[in-house]
């Protein structure tokens, strides 16, 4: 009977307990239910992180698939500021944020102030640089573990550490480097642009923003979306049992130009000797190939670094006043050139003729206004091509007045002068034509247009005009993109022909023209050997409050060749030059060189060993 | 009798008590059985998931490294090195006088470089969508049996 009564006893105390420990469960529950805060709650099935797959920007290739903008791997450098109290903490902390500051040469005042106090802990990593080189992160590194290892930090040699990078460099520089075992300092690659030609056809190409990643000019930004690399993010996981495939990285499309490298880096360094021996601000030349479009080297000064566009060195050139860093595409004055397009205009109409002839008396009256002649003296008879050999600005404003407003205004706006080409590249100017039935027009504008005065119209311009001529009347658009590439499959525009201002027998009319009056005139711009057409051009540049004056000039040059199989179509524009005023002798020879590599480059052979090869 | 005999046998309280042990060491082995097998599927599922999240690694890593490579190929190969090279070795460029041109019979002229491209992607798409990838085995067995269930619902 006490044997039960003790049994009892047990199995009513063991259920005690168990009740016991079960209404604390549910009391637990409850409290979790009604006090705690859901939100804050970790919910396993969903417990992961944010993730990106690395995705690069497109490339730029030039026509021969030399790389022009490519990809770089940067890294973001960390220092953590968390959980430090102790005065070897603190010391630690701290030194590292002065290696970090000498290292990267840290110039952001907020950042270099809080780096330069005495550290306080917080709940976050402090990133000390977002894009650090190999190089940088290497030596910074190398800094750091010697301070743990407690190696003096100033007495190693700079010759020796900087020979101890460039070989890791060398040997490793593709491996990428690993701060994992670094407690307070963490490194994350990712990827930024990189330009490897430096400033060859920067212009051109336009940069990449670090910060904000969008395209900046040029190719860069009229391409931007397309050569845009989609960092695809997802949400990664941590449960295995979840683990899903990455998805692939969205890489940009690359573009390929229709531009040479070589040839561009050749007519660059032409430009910039030019440029620098004759005292002018800027330049540019355009080589085309007038068949269908293609740019094969588009040259502009001054450049920049495009690695660094942010350097003060830079500043100007890419932020100038009018914007421009890329003068085949600015608007300009471009005088006498334009007196081909004038020409051309009279030709096709039918309103003079070769052999017509003009009594050039000095000067001549339009709209109230005197033209005279460059050299402001009378030429006696002349017929159209001395007109244009000799460049006489009587002649062809009186050719203008022969077509009439209506006529003339219409032929320039057939060969597309005050639009937009239609280029690929972000910036392009439109130019100024005037109509000839706006309210502010005046009949003088028709003698002054003549001859490349009051109006405004970009190199690119001029060069889709001048394709009419030597391409047999057919213009074509010009055209920077040979193709673009993505994902294994490509796109090649088509040559585009946008027009037929004028016939075939002009155009070969006026080429003859044009090559007679070079080989009469033994221009500079002759290159012996091969055929060519062209026309200098000189414009006074005008200054708001001081009004047009001879001494700051734009000089002009363009010309093409062989005439009778044209190949190549080049156009040269020297600004405000100082050695001379006059494009004969500033822009002639620089379109002379240009052509000398242009047929080398193009294995054009000199006429007679061509005919020689067609037979 | 020998019904009756065998029905004696088999309705003792010693047999009883025996086959409610083996049935219950039977329910063991076969529980342990499957838990083995729990147990060896999803380790298999956590190393697999793993090894997905070593690959997505793995690719940035590859991503990073194929970038440096042709960065340093880049740098290596730009116009102004190559053209210091060419002087060093003694080259410079030509000027149209210097340049012979031999009619060669049969010979195509220059042909415009087009870069590689590849007819189809080689990438190769994997779905992975499917809910096999994701759920347990418990999970599976709780579908199988809804499934089969299906048709009874509603009786």
């Amino acid at each position: 009977m006490n044997d039960k009564i003790t049994y009892n006893w047990r199995y009513i105390s063991i259920a005690v307990t168990f009740t016991l420990f079960g209404l604390a469960i549910i009391a637990q529950m409850l409290r979790i239910q009604l006090t705690v805060n859901s939100s804050e709650l970790p919910v396993p099935v969903l417990l992961g992180q944010w993730e990106k797959a690395a995705s690069r920007r497109g490339l730029i290739l030039d026509r021969n698939g030399h790389v022009l903008a490519g990809n770089q791997t940067v890294y973001a450098v960390d220092i953590n500021f968390e959980d430090f109290n102790q005065p070897g903490e603190i010391e630690e902390v701290k030194t590292l944020a002065d290696l970090a500051i000498e290292t990267f040469e840290i110039r952001n005042h907020y950042l270099l102030g809080f780096l330069q106090q005495e550290p306080k802990p917080l709940e976050k990593n402090i990133t000390v640089e977002n894009f650090a080189s190999q190089a940088d992160l290497i030596r910074f590194l190398d800094l750091v573990e010697r301070y743990y290892a407690g190696l003096p930090l100033v007495d190693f040699g700079e010759e020796n550490l900087e020979e101890e990078i460039e070989a890791a460099l060398v040997d490793e520089s593709t491996d990428l480097v690993d701060c994992s075992h670094l407690v307070r300092v963490s490194c994350t690659p990712h990827l930024i642009r990189s330009y490897p030609e430096g400033d060859l056809a920067s212009n051109i190409i336009g940069f990449v923003m670090r910060d904000t990643n969008e395209g900046q000019l040029g190719i860069e930004e009229k391409f931007d979306s397309t050569l845009f690399g989609n960092d695809r993010t997802w949400w990664a996981f941590w449960d295995p049992h979840k683990a899903d495939l990455a998805p692939d990285p969205d890489h940009g499309a690359n573009i390929v130009l229709t531009i040479d490298s070589v040839l561009q880096a050749d007519v660059e360094n032409i430009l910039d000797e030019s440029i620098k021996k004759t005292g002018a601000v800027a330049g540019t030349v355009i080589v085309m190939n007038p068949r269908n479009g293609e740019i094969l080297a588009m040259a502009s000064s001054p450049r920049a670094d495009i690695n660094f566009y942010w350097d003060e060195e830079y500043y100007d050139i890419i932020n100038n006043h009018e914007n421009v860093f890329n003068y085949a595409i600015k608007s300009y004055e471009p005088g006498s050139v334009v007196k081909v397009l004038t020409m051309a205009a009279a030709l096709d109409a039918g309103v003079v003729e070769t052999d017509t002839e003009f009594i050039d008396e000095g000067k001549i009256e339009i709209g109230g206004v005197t033209i005279k002649n460059w050299n402001e003296r009378a030429w006696g008879p002349q017929n159209m091509t001395s007109c244009l050999q000799n460049s006489l600005n009587v002649c062809l404003a009186w050719v203008a007045t022969q077509l009439e407003s209506e006529q003339f205004y219409n032929y320039f706006q057939d060969f597309g002068l005050g639009q937009m080409t239609g280029i690929e590249l972000s910036g392009e100017a439109p130019g100024l034509v005037k109509s000839y039935w706006s309210p502010d027009y005046t009949r003088s504008e028709l003698g002054t247009n003549a001859f490349g005065q009051g109006i405004e119209i970009t190199p690119i311009q001029m060069v889709k005009a001048i394709s009419a001529i030597a391409n047999g009347g057919e213009m074509v658009a010009p055209r920077i993109i040979h193709s673009v590439v993505d994902d294994g499959y490509s796109y090649t525009p088509p040559k585009t022909v946008v027009g037929h201002p004028i016939s075939a027998e002009t155009a070969e009319t006026l080429t003859e023209m044009l090559r007679q009056s070079l080989q009469n005139e033994t221009s500079l711009a002759l290159v012996p050997g091969y055929s060519l057409a062209g026309k200098t051009g000189t414009a006074e540049i005008y200054i708001s409050g001081l009004g047009y004056k001879s001494s700051a000039t734009n000089t002009s040059f363009i010309g093409w060749g062989p005439t009778d199989d044209p190949q190549f179509l080049v156009y040269v524009w020297i600004s405000k030059p100082s050695a001379s005023i006059w494009g004969s002798e500033i822009a002639a020879p620089v379109f002379r060189k240009v052509v000398e590599k242009v047929v080398i480059h193009q294995g054009i052979p000199p006429d007679a060993v061509r005919m020689t090869l067609q037979e | 009798m020998t019904e009756s005999l065998i029905q004696a046998y088999s309705n003792s309280p010693r047999r009883q008590k025996l086959q409610i042990i083996g049935g219950i060491f039977m329910a063991i082995v076969i529980a342990a059985v499957m838990l083995v097998l729990y147990l060896i599927i999803s380790s298999r599922v956590v190393f697999m998931g793993r090894q997905l999240q070593q690959a997505k690694s793995d690719i940035d890593q590859l991503v990073y490294l194929s970038v440096n490579y042709q960065n340093k190929i880049d740098r290596l190969s730009r116009f102004e090195l190559m053209e210091k090279r060419a002087v060093e070795l003694g080259f410079r460029p030509p000027y149209p006088g210097e340049v012979f041109y031999v009619p060669v019979a049969g010979l195509e002229t220059k042909q415009e470089v087009v870069v590689v491209f590849q007819e189809e992607s080689s990438s190769t798409i994997i779905n992975v969508d499917l809910p096999t990838y994701h759920q347990s085995l418990i999970e599976w067995v709780g579908d199988q049996i809804r499934i089969v269930l299906r048709p009874f619902r509603g009786l």
